[in-house]
Parts: structure tokens; sequence; C-alpha cells
């Protein structure tokens, strides 16, 4: 440990060395690569949370020359330090909240967004959900990443349910300071329809959270939806939202991301061009993918490579069926060291 | 110019008035405010199945309405309201829920919710363009369907017709009490409906609504359903022991509105829930047993009012410019309730479509002022409550976490006063004094991390007392 102060997480590990987002970073630039049924990938801006590391944003570039990129950055207090490790010249920092940054950029430009949250679901979270249902143009994908784990969960009450803490700092509060997570989501969603009705604890359990958080992020999307086409008068001008992504993922924390594609009725061809069916990681629903890289070695990885995809038993690598298999699910995407990120 | 040929028959459309008429009913509600008056429908029902069986309808009953069920499901194509609430008598339909205009409700309920007379016709024509009703009472029966659209259209001797046909009527009967109740379904949804019908937020809404408007009614047994979801019975809880008392008063109020004369009884409870929660905290208000407002603390029930207002400090002992403060965090234990009855719902001080306080009602600027008077004392409590902490003393909250959570509607113990003890007067506040200061964020959180401190109050505290410790001792 460093003795210089802990100020934000993205200082206490190097994200692109998290396995499981790794995988999921690169499935993602594959979904979003299918976007150019509606029009060449490389016109849509891209929006994100580059953080110190922009690993999506440097993969991103790399594989689908997105001209014109934004990152959302909160910590202002260390600009120099991240203006140092930008890594284009064509990302736009932009410092603020979500909530602020979110409605003074173009969205005229076709957009794809992805909105790392780190944190837990709030309700501003779903603000920023709804603003951009509400002002994205027709086939722009946009998409969410939230801690979705029940067990690790303090939140300080000090102020209101809002001063959330994040869990690297919840050991360090005391049980009078905690929140139970269902009294969390109570207070935090008061106001909002987007939590399911009789939520009980075992419905947080496990997995159970990232249920409860897909449904409200679809649920905010859905009624945006209907508030947007009440205004719109033309049937083929109405938008319809196509879910793409409901990955569940572990490095540390459950993880969580969701999110898909707004278009007008009239690109519904285009929606279908890009056939996300045919991608196996994509979901529609409910049902997630789960994203679990094996622990295995560098070597097995070579050993098991010339057995891919489908012949993986035959490699004689001495690791279990089930790890061999969850192998072949992602070896497309698996870490290597051919990627390091300098 | 030749004068045009007029055929009378072209320049009249019957049509307008009523599309005119359905088109003011149904603007100004919600659609979930518009289901819920259906849902207050079927509840006086069974208020008048219950209470005229010689049940007396007691506040204390949990099984007053047990084996009574509404039960509402909605998808995209129709929407459904099933109720076995001692249906709809002939008379009652003919003479009362489908004619225009107000006109008294042939039998007279005890605490009734239905009122005005339009919530049924409202809610009908917000959801769809056809409407079909059964009804079966003990003695009587009748069916009515309705397409909108050339209910519109129809006329009679050349003005419009605004009745709506019964069929199959059948009086003096004896109907068996499993074929008694109501049913009543919806289909050619209105777009927007269909839209709203399509989201689970939708559900949640009305969810939630359903489950504050009727909470009473659900914990006194009665049975609600929507989609698949039951509404739990939620009791609301104070909390009461020797030391620490809510404020209870009640009061009947002699009411005229217009013509109509008669009494209100009032019941106010003010006092603190177990929970912190800001969300639930505020003053919960019902009209003869139906919550019309949920933890409100907007001015509408007496936050925010400054003292020196309409002579408030003068009748209630506020300080000139104290009053109430607004609704913040440290209020997050207060929970106030006022219950307002009478046999005539026109005397209660709801609003038309149920969904909150009329503010002008004379009976609430009555009762208004009481509330705030509660608001006060309950108020103070808590600042005590407040201070304490910020002492790190707990004596108060130990008094809260001794206290039993006692139901509102059985509470029983009347104390004209909201009632705790006095330990640590606010004005100990003089004594302590507040440091404050400003230092690098990297320096702090290195003597954070050193003195092992949670936050920069305790770095505050435990730097303090460092010195304290060492220097102060000579």
């Amino acid at each position: 440990m460093t003795t210089k102060p802990i100020t934000s997480s993205f200082e206490k590990f190097h994200y692109g060395l998290r396995p499981a987002k790794n995988v999921e970073r690169k499935m993602m630039a594959d979904a979003f690569r299918k976007l150019s049924a509606f029009r060449p990938i490389s016109r849509y801006q891209y929006v994100g949370m580059g953080s110190l590391y922009f690993s999506d944003f440097i993969l991103f570039h790399r594989l689908l020359n997105f001209r014109k990129m934004v990152s959302i950055e909160s910590q202002k207090k260390d600009e120099k330090r991240i203006r140092f490790n930008q890594p284009f010249g064509c990302i736009n920092i932009e410092f603020g909240f979500t909530t602020e940054v979110l409605p003074r950029l173009n969205w005229q430009t076709p957009s794809v967004v992805w909105l790392d949250y780190d944190g837990k679901i709030e309700a501003t979270c779903l603000d920023d959900v709804s603003l951009l249902t509400q002002n994205v143009s027709s086939g722009s994908l946009i998409s969410f990443s939230f801690n979705v784990d029940s067990e690790k969960v303090r939140f300080n009450q000090t102020g209101s349910a809002k001063n959330l803490v994040k869990d690297d700092d919840a050991s360090e509060l005391s049980s009078d300071e905690s929140m139970d997570l269902l009294d969390y989501l109570e207070e935090e969603f008061a106001d909002s329809s987007m939590l399911p009705v009789g939520l009980t604890h075992p419905k947080l359990n496990g997995w159970g959270f990232a249920k409860v958080t897909r449904e409200m992020v679809d649920s905010q999307v859905r009624e945006t939806l209907v508030r947007r086409n009440s205004g719109i008068a033309k049937s083929e001008d109405k938008f319809f939202y196509e879910q793409v992504f409901n990955f569940h993922y572990q490095d540390g924390a459950k993880m969580l991301t969701v999110g898909g594609v707004i278009y007008q009725a009239k690109d519904l061809e285009h929606l279908n061009q890009c056939s996300y069916n045919d991608l196996y990681f994509a979901r529609s629903g409910e049902n997630s993918f789960k994203i679990t890289p094996p622990l295995i070695t560098f070597r097995e990885v070579r050993a098991l490579d010339p057995f891919m995809p489908d012949n993986g038993s035959k490699s004689k690598v001495p690791i279990s069926d089930e790890m061999i298999e969850r192998y072949a699910e992602i070896y497309r995407y698996f870490p290597n060291f051919t990627e390091a990120e300098i | 110019m030749p004068k045009p040929t007029v055929d009378p028959q072209n320049v009249v459309d019957a049509s307008p008035t009523k599309e005119f008429f359905i088109d003011i009913l149904v603007r100004d509600v919600e659609l979930t405010y518009a289901i819920a008056e259906l849902v207050d429908n079927s509840v006086d029902g069974a208020k008048l199945l219950r209470e005229t069986n010689g049940n007396k309808g007691s506040k204390k009953e949990t099984s007053l309405f047990h084996g009574l069920y509404v039960h509402i499901s909605f998808d995209t194509n129709r929407f459904e309201i099933v109720d076995n609430c001692g249906g709809m008598s002939v008379d009652t339909a003919k003479r009362y829920a489908f004619k225009f205009g107000r006109i008294d409700r042939p039998e007279k309920i005890r605490r009734g919710v239905g009122t005005f007379g339009v919530g049924m016709k409202r809610a009908l024509f917000k959801l769809g363009g056809n409407f079909e009703i059964e009804s079966t009472t003990k003695n009587s029966s009748f069916s009515l369907e309705l397409d909108v659209e050339q209910w519109k259209k129809k006329k009679e001797n050349d003005s419009e017709d605004w009745h709506f046909p019964l069929s199959r009527v059948s009086e003096n009967d004896r109907n068996a009490a499993n074929q008694i109740g109501t049913t009543i379904e919806v289909t050619q949804l209105h777009n927007p409906v269909k839209e709203e019908f399509s989201l689970k937020s939708f559900k949640n809404r009305l969810v939630v609504l359903i489950q504050d408007q009727q909470s009473i009614n659900v914990a006194q047994g009665l049975e609600i359903k929507i989609n698949d979801h039951y509404l739990d019975p939620v009791d609301y809880r104070i909390l009461l022991s020797k030391r620490l008392k809510p404020f209870l008063r009640e009061k009947s109020h002699q009411v005229t509105v217009g013509k109509r004369k008669g009494r209100v009884k009032v019941r106010i409870i003010a006092g603190v829930g177990r929970a912190s929660k800001l969300s639930q905290a505020g003053w919960y208000i019902y009209c003869n047993g139906r919550m019309v407002l949920r933890a409100d603390k907007s001015s509408v029930t007496g936050w925010g009012v400054k003292g020196a207002e309409k002579g408030l400090s003068a009748q209630f002992s506020i300080p000139k410019g104290q009053g109430t403060p607004s609704a913040h965090n440290q209020f997050a234990h207060f929970r106030g309730f006022v219950f307002f009855e009478s046999d005539d719902t026109t005397l209660l001080p709801w609003n038309t479509a149920k969904s909150g306080i009329d503010p002008e009602a004379p009976v609430y600027q009555t009762v208004k002022l009481e509330m705030i008077a509660a608001l006060r004392e309950v108020i103070d409590f808590l600042n005590r409550l407040d201070a304490e902490k910020d002492r790190r003393e707990y004596a108060l909250q130990e008094v809260m976490d001794d206290a039993d959570e006692v139901d509102i509607v059985s509470l029983k113990s009347k104390s004209a006063h909201f009632t705790a003890p006095e330990t640590g007067s606010t004005d100990t506040d003089d004594r302590m004094v507040k440091i404050l200061y400003h230092k690098p964020a990297e320096e702090f959180e290195l003597v954070k991390r050193l003195s092992k401190a949670r936050s920069a109050k305790q770095v505050g505290e435990v730097t303090f007392e460092y010195y304290l410790n060492s220097e102060g001792q000579s």
C-alpha cells in the first residue's frame, strides 16, 4: 500500500487486469461493431467513463475507430493526471457527474454509451438512463454497469441515503452507520415506481440484486420510451428498445451490465441486420450471460487453443471438463500477453 | 348569393356534448387514481355488506372483511375487476351508479368512501371503449354492456340519450352467496392505457397506491390482488411507553358544506416511529379509513410554516419567527396520522379525485392548527434527540429503544400532548462550542489513518482530546 491518501477506486488496482471485465469489454466491442448495419461504426460517438486507464477507450478506438469519444470524469482534482493519461487526441474529457455532463452532450450524433458506474444503483443512475433513452437517436446503444453485490453493503446514514459509501470504504464503518440493502432501496427509490413491488431479503440474495437492478433499468427505459413516443405522431417514428446485454460477472464484487439498442420503427430492418440473435452472449430478456473465465495458465491456454472451439475435451490438458467448457465459451476473448494495454 | 340549403340533420351532431363531457370527466384524473376509484366502490360494498349484517365495524376488528376480495387483472387487451363484496342493487345502478349528475346514493353507507357519484363512470371511460358489468346482490342481478362510440351517437327524440341500458334485470331473487358480487370488464382499451398496462412500472405504481390507500381495509381482512400480487396488510406503528406518549386527540366537529350539515369525527395522532426513514416520515391522512395523503412533509400538513403567520404563534405559543421547520433527515422519526370520519362523505376534506386534501376545507383548516401544534411538540423532542447525539449521549435514544411499537388503529392511551423526558434540555448546547476548520485532504487522510478515526468529525474530536490529554493536565 502506498502512503498516499486513497482517493478513488481506480488507484487501487488496474482495471485492465480484471479478467471477466476484460472479456466483457471485448464482447461488447463485437456487439458494437454490429451497429454498422445502421451506419459505419466509425461515425458513432462513444461516451464512457475512462477513469485513469481508459481501457475501454483504447480498445474501442483501436477496434472500431470511433473518431469522437467523450470520457465523463468526476475527479476534477485529478485533472492533470487524467489528462496526462489520455491515450488519444480524439478523446474529450468532460469533468463533472454524469447527471451534469450528459445533458450538455450532443445526442443528435448516433451514440454508443457505456456508463460503468462501479457502485450500486442510485436514483441518479435512473435519471441518466431516462435522459439517454429520451434523447439518443435511432440506432444508438446505451449500456450501464453496476455493482450488484448484496453481501457487502454499507450506506452512510448521516445524510440522506444518497450519501452512499463505496464498498471499499465499507469496512471502516461501524454497524450503526450501515444500512440494510432492502432499506436502502426502499428509501432511495421511494419516489420511483421502478423498484419491483414485493421485494424481500431472499429476493436480493446471490444474483437476485442483479436481477432487480436489471429490471429497474429495463422498466425505466420502457417507461421513458412511452413518454417519448407520446409526443410522436407517426408510428414509423416511434422508438423501441431491444436489450442486447445482460452480463453477470465477478472479478471481485458481483457486477451487472445491462443495455441495448434504441431504434425507431422505420429502422427495424437495420436492427434485424445487426442479427444480435447470432451473438451467443447477447441476451434480450431476464436471463443473463455469465462471464466466468476459468483461472488457467497460459501454458494450458496454448494447449487448449488448437482444439477450439469444439474439441476441448480431446486436448488432454489436465483440468476439469467444466473448466474446459468455460474456456471454450470465451476463448476468443480470453486475456493474453499480446494484449498488454500500453 | 343564393342562400345555401341547410339540412338540420347535418348541423347538429348529438355527439359533441357527450364527447365533451367524457373528455372533461377523464382529463384530470390519472389512470392509477381512476382504477383506485373502482376499488373504493368495492370497499363501499364490503362495508355495506358487513356493517348491515349486525357487525358494527369495530376499529379493533381484524377480520371485519374476512372472506371478501377484490381482484384486479389487466394486460394490453383488457382490464377486469372482480369482487364478492355484496354486488350492486338494480336500484343503485339505476338511480346512482350510472346516472349522470349528483344524486344521493340510495343506501347510506357508514363511513363510505365512494363519493361524488362519478368515480365508476370516470374510470370506465378512462379505460376503454367497451365495458361489461355484471352484478348480483342477495336478491337482484343485472348486466350492462356499453359500446362507448355507439352510445355517444345515440339519440332519443332528437336529443341526446344519456341512458345506460341495463339488461337481464332480475329482482326479488334469492341468490346463492357464492354468486354475489360484481364483475367489470373493459375491452377496446385506449392506446395510452394499453401502453401504461405494458409497463412493469405502472403495475408497481398501482400496487403502491392502492396498498397505501387501502392499508387499513387490508389489515381488516380484505383481500386485494393486482395481477398476481397480493397486497400486504401494512399496519403503521408508533412508539409508546410510560415515558414516551404520542399526541392523541379526538374531537367531533360540526361541519357545513353548502347545504349539507353533519358531524366529522377527527382523531389526531403524532409521535415517533422506530425507523429513521425520511420516506416514511410525515403526515398520513385518512378519510373514512381511506388514505388520501401519505408521509406528507409539505406546507399542506404544516411543515415549513412561519410562526408569525396567521396568529399561530399566539395560539400555540410558537415563538415568533420559529414556526415549524421544513422536513429534513433530523425528523425522519416523525409520524403523524389524522383520521376524518363522517357518515356523509361530502363533508370530508378530500379533493374530488380523492388523491389529496382540499386545503381550503374549513374542517381541515381547523384541524391543521392542531396538527401544527402536535408537529411542534414532536420536533422539539427530535431536536433534543439530535443535540444529544452531538454530545455522544444516548438517554433519549434509550427511551425510544425501550418503547413498544403500537399499531395506530388500536392505540388507546390518551395524552393530549406528546410527552417525553426532558433529559438533556436543548440549552446545554450553550455550553458546547463547535469548532470548524479546513485542512489539506492529504494531511487529513494521513491523520485519519493514524488516529483510526472513521469520519472527519471523529478526527477532530480525537486530535482535540489528544492535545487536551497531553497539554491540558497541568
